[in-house]
């Protein structure tokens, strides 16, 4: 029988600035993993960071190489294996994730739990070394690959003319460095750099948060915590609170030339609060209503009233108080798509805000909120931020918070962003 | 008359019922029990390849290319206004698609279930059209169609078909071009509609935690009753065995040199059940051969010529099918040349029987995975529908590949003669 899926995190284990949160349900046909190493953003660590997780997905000192790893991944059912880089606000994750099918649809109910763990902690302590440094050719191929994924951020112009936007917006701020590292420092570092700062930083240093998925019993987590007491630790870098500030001295504008069709605006804006505080809430339904899905201002009147643009929204990021408005235009159609979105936050401003706006952005806010529930994976990646952002509330208070937002209080919220870039990719 | 059908999987704790409406539109429900999010799909068997047809034995029809894509954005609007604003109201995310061979309308909701189903079945069973909002969609269409322009993956891909096929329709955009959209009026428009979305070419498909009951009680009363008689014949034009050309080169913007290799399909069945063991054959070969446990890739990767960006896949509908691979590298040839010499050694030493009960055990794990996903579900037996097949078919069958069938397929479909090189890179 499936069980009324229980909706929260539960904290097992808090050691050395390890924790273990476990997320019990029988909802899915998998179990999962997550180590998250959790670095503040910064230039001196950020391609380091890259180049260890990288490095260490191409072998441990069992599994020496992409294909030893592989071959063990599929006599394990196929288990999923990842390290992949986030960032968060200021904040670069380096996570270690893997999926496995539950027991309960193997044939013999054979027992792989005890194989998944022992392959996921070779993987992250201890990486395939030659004289006590990572390979050399391991190295220098990773390095290539980096600066290739470096690269071919222009081959995707909507997502780069919104990185340019924040990079360049951002200019003195952590969150504008790039989470895939600095391609200029790679050739400046060596293996036995990385291979140090991987031993006596990465391993030791960091704060480590794991969350256990799917289901299980109480000797599968005695294990993973034997696991994690075992891992050999010093003192605990402090997580810095992302820098919120707003001193707009005259809007910036930029303009890039590509060889392309079709032109990207994306405006940079400020917004004059942050999560932990009692007015969030009403940035979350402003941007909502401005740009946050087909019920928006955005989508209404640049889109279809005017079929200005294929696309045009809006987002906004919860741990750094920023929001982007992007759009996809004909080129000489700049000056009036700008007029036009300029127009919509203007009415915002005046607080003209539709009753099918309020009602269908709250309906959107809560409908994506309980979709979280539903996927075993961004499930894991609210509470990461819950617990990142030290956050207790539980998804249905988000809910019921954003329900209780006045109109009056979203107008408010208006009044406190403010433009600070604009970014133009078009054709040369 | 039966019209309800139950069919139960114990292996993978799964079922699905169908009921069949008087018209013959079939409506398959797949319970997920303790999921939140409930998803509906209503499609028609016509896509951007259906360009050429006859009704009732009456003349032939030629109509410009893009014109379903075309049908998709117009059901979109009705007397009352736009159905999004509606969906949107009830907390519904509405969306629409044009494939190949399909159109599928679809909703996802948590809340208010039946009347979003409501109004999906309403909206896709009614057209309205006025010439001004006919010219209008022309202008949203042609700035998708320039999106699409510049994005390098997806030209490499249509340049890919246009080297498999030498004249089925399935190497034409799905958007039509801006010119051939130009040419669409008001009486194509209603043509095409009266032609393709008849109930008999459609079919329903619900995923989530509903009442089936009420799930017929819904359909019965907002499913059009009245089924005129017809037969629709779609005319294809004689495809040859043999490809197009073998390499399609085009510059755009990109960071390092893009590339997909494609092989033509034409020994292999494509419709039934038993095609479904030929398909789940060539995922399996495609694994065995160049996946990341494979020498092939390892070496590869080694050698800096494929990095983790490399995919594979296999396409396979009722009129046509192929096989694909390719990602990033500095030399696709070399790559190409790589994949020529494989293949023909692999074809004199056979596939390795531990290669192959690995690979198909890990298969398993994956297959049973997609089972985690609502989206994936509808979308999977959507997609299988058309071809005569039930998706929970596939892991009944799984037995069922041998490793004799496996060196079937490879000789089969793996033809040195039939592998087309797409490429894009910057022009310097």
């Amino acid at each position: 029988m499936i069980q009324q899926f229980k909706e929260n995190k539960d904290k097992v284990f808090d050691e050395n600035g390890i924790e273990l949160y476990t997320v019990r349900t029988d909802k899915f046909k998998t179990g999962s993993i997550n180590i998250f190493f959790v670095d503040n953003l910064n230039k001196s660590n950020v391609t380091k960071n890259v180049l260890v997780s990288n490095l260490l997905k191409r072998g441990s000192n069992n599994l020496k190489s992409i294909k030893e790893i592989n071959l063990k991944l599929e006599e394990l059912y196929g288990a999923y294996f990842e390290c992949s880089i986030i960032k968060k606000g200021e904040w670069q994750i380096m996570q270690f994730y893997i999926d496995y099918i539950n027991t309960t649809y193997l044939n013999k109910n054979e027992n792989i739990f005890d194989e998944i763990l022992e392959f996921l902690f070779d993987i992250i302590l201890n990486p395939y070394t030659k004289n006590s440094i990572f390979r050399e050719d391991f190295f220098s191929g990773e390095k290539e690959n980096i600066k290739r994924r470096i690269d071919s951020r222009i081959n995707d112009k909507l997502g780069y003319s919104m990185d340019r936007c924040i990079e360049e917006m951002c200019k003195d701020e952590p969150y504008s460095i790039y989470e895939y590292g600095i391609k200029e420092d790679l050739d400046k570092l060596s293996e036995k750099d990385v291979f140090d700062y991987y031993k006596n930083y990465f391993i030791k240093q960091l704060p480590i948060k794991v969350f256990l998925s799917g289901e299980f019993d109480e000797l599968n987590i005695n294990k993973l915590i034997l696991k994690l007491k075992n891992i050999k630790r010093d003192k605990i870098i402090k997580l810095n609170k992302p820098i919120n500030s707003i001193n707009i001295k005259k809007v910036r504008e930029i303009n890039e030339y590509f060889d392309v069709n079709q032109g990207k605006l994306a405006m940079g804006f400020r917004m004059d609060t942050d999560y932990f505080n009692d007015d969030y809430k009403s940035f979350v339904l402003y941007n909502s209503i401005l740009g946050g899905g087909i019920h928006s201002k955005l989508f209404t009147n640049v889109r279809e009233k005017e079929s200005l643009a294929y696309y045009t929204g809006s987002r906004i990021d919860k741990y750094k108080s920023l929001q982007l408005i992007t759009s996809g235009i004909d080129i000489d159609k700049k000056e009036k798509a700008y007029i036009l979105i300029m127009k919509q936050i203007e009415n915002m401003k005046n607080g003209e805000i539709s009753d099918y706006e309020y009602n269908a952005a709250i309906k959107s806010i809560e409908t994506s909120y309980n979709y979280l529930k539903d996927t075993q994976y961004s499930l894991i990646d609210f509470y990461l931020s819950q617990v990142l952002l030290n956050n207790d509330k539980k998804i249905d208070e988000i809910v019921n918070e954003i329900k209780t937002t006045k109109k009056e209080d979203i107008k408010k919220a208006a009044q406190k962003i403010y433009l600070d870039t604009i970014y133009f990719l078009k054709s040369k | 008359m039966d019209r309800i059908k139950r069919y139960k999987y114990e292996k993978i704790n799964e079922e699905v019922l169908i009921y069949t409406h008087s018209s013959g539109l079939n409506i398959n429900y797949i319970p997920k029990k303790g999921y939140l999010k409930k998803y509906a799909t209503f499609s028609t068997h016509f896509g951007s390849i259906n360009n050429s047809f006859k009704v009732n034995n009456e003349n032939s029809i030629k109509v410009p290319d893009g014109v379903a894509h075309f049908l998709e954005h117009k059901l979109f609007e009705q007397e009352y206004g736009d159905v999004m604003d509606k969906f949107s109201i009830l907390g519904a995310d509405p969306n629409a698609y044009t494939s190949f061979s399909r159109t599928t309308y679809l909703f996802s909701c948590v809340d208010n279930f039946f009347e979003n189903y409501e109004l999906l079945l309403n909206f896709v069973q009614h057209l309205y059209l006025t010439d001004k909002s006919i010219e209008k969609e022309k202008g949203i269409i042609a700035q998708e169609i320039k999106m699409y322009r510049d994005n390098p993956h997806w030209r490499l891909f249509f340049n890919l078909l246009e080297g498999l096929y030498i004249n089925h329709p399935v190497k034409i955009d799905i958007a039509g071009t801006v010119e051939s959209i130009n040419r669409i009026n008001k009486d194509i428009l209603y043509k095409c509609y009266n032609s393709f979305y008849n109930l008999s070419n459609m079919v329903i498909t619900i995923v989530g935690d509903l009442d089936f009951e009420k799930i017929i009680e819904y359909s019965e009363a907002n499913l059009k009753t009245k089924n005129d008689h017809y037969i629709l014949e779609n005319i294809y034009p004689k495809e040859p065995k043999d490809i197009n050309k073998i390499k399609i080169e085009e510059n755009l913007d990109v960071s390092s040199p893009i590339f997909q290799l494609g092989f033509k399909e034409t020994e292999l069945p494509r419709i039934g059940k038993g095609s479904i063991i030929y398909e789940m054959g060539i995922s399996i070969l495609q694994e065995i051969i160049f996946g990341k446990s494979s020498e092939f890739y390892n070496e590869m990767y080694e050698k800096n010529l494929l990095d983790n960006s490399f995919l594979y896949d296999y396409t396979v509908e009722k009129e046509f099918a192929f096989s694909t691979l390719g990602g990033e590298s500095k030399n696709p040839e070399l790559v190409r040349d790589s994949v020529v010499s494989l293949i023909k050694k692999l074809k004199k030493n056979r596939i390795s029987r531990e290669d192959f009960n690995r690979t198909k055990k890990a298969y398993y794990g994956k297959i049973v995975k997609n089972l985690n996903s609502i989206e994936k579900i509808a979308s999977m037996f959507n997609l299988v529908y058309f071809r005569d097949i039930n998706m929970f078919d596939y892991y009944e069958l799984y037995d069922k590949i041998t490793y004799e069938l496996i060196n079937d397929v490879l000789d089969l479909h793996f033809d040195e003669n039939k592998i087309v090189l797409s490429l894009v890179k910057n022009k310097s």
